[in-house]
């Protein structure tokens, strides 16, 4: 029963990190590509250390693999929003289907932060 | 059973996903496309390093899998920088 249930977490780890790479080779975009990598690799690599803290079982084993889970989910928001900042902030162009983009005008052109300071968000809004 | 399933199931999807981020990491037309390839090729090997740490039964493996990913997104992080800086993807 634990030996069905730690294949079911390996294979659905590796199962979800593959379908980031096939996301990763076949989305049309950046920003899709990030989304589809972060989300999917982070539940699988999240999946994986799950198994192994369930195989040993120990006490040490597993808060080291919770640890190791929580870093990655603070961590990998972390990357992804840079990338994808600066990625916009460069002016990658977005996928020719995209209709809505609700970041348009809302950077200035020195490549600094947001343009809508608060004033104007609360005065505008 | 479980050295079948991670012969022939989950060793094999992780290779995999290696090679087609390599591939992405290869054609990726801007260089943040390179980076979340490599951020993925990254992660795959992080969850190779858990894989091989059950196989072998080496529980040590996971230190080595948590230090990976604390340099995987310290690169991340400094490639964004350099981007930043250098200006123009």
């Amino acid at each position: 029963m634990s030996e069905i249930l730690l294949c079911a977490l390996l294979v659905c780890g590796a199962l979800f990190i593959f379908i980031a790479a096939v996301g990763l080779l076949r989305m049309p975009d950046l920003f899709m590509r990030l989304a589809c990598t972060a989300k999917s690799a982070t539940l699988g690599l999240g999946l994986l250390l799950c198994g192994l803290a369930w195989y040993f079982g120990e006490l040490d084993i597993t808060s080291r693999a919770l640890a190791t889970i929580f870093f990655l989910l603070f961590t990998t928001p972390v990357a992804t929003h840079r990338i994808a900042r600066v990625a916009y902030l460069d002016g990658i162009r977005l996928w020719e289907g995209t209709f809505l983009d609700e970041l348009k005008g809302r950077y200035d052109a020195e490549r600094n932060l947001a343009s809508v300071s608060v004033e104007e968000e609360a005065g505008g809004g | 059973m479980i050295s079948q399933v991670t012969t022939w199931i989950v060793f094999p999807l992780l290779f995999g996903a290696m090679a087609l981020a390599f591939v992405r990491l290869v054609l990726g037309p801007t260089l943040a496309d390179r980076i979340v390839a490599f951020d993925l090729i990254a992660a795959s090997v992080a969850g190779i390093i858990v894989v091989t740490g059950i196989v072998q039964r080496r529980p040590v493996l996971i230190d080595v899998t948590t230090i990976w990913a604390m340099i995987a997104f310290l690169s991340v992080i400094g490639f964004a920088y350099y981007i930043e800086r250098r200006g123009g993807v």
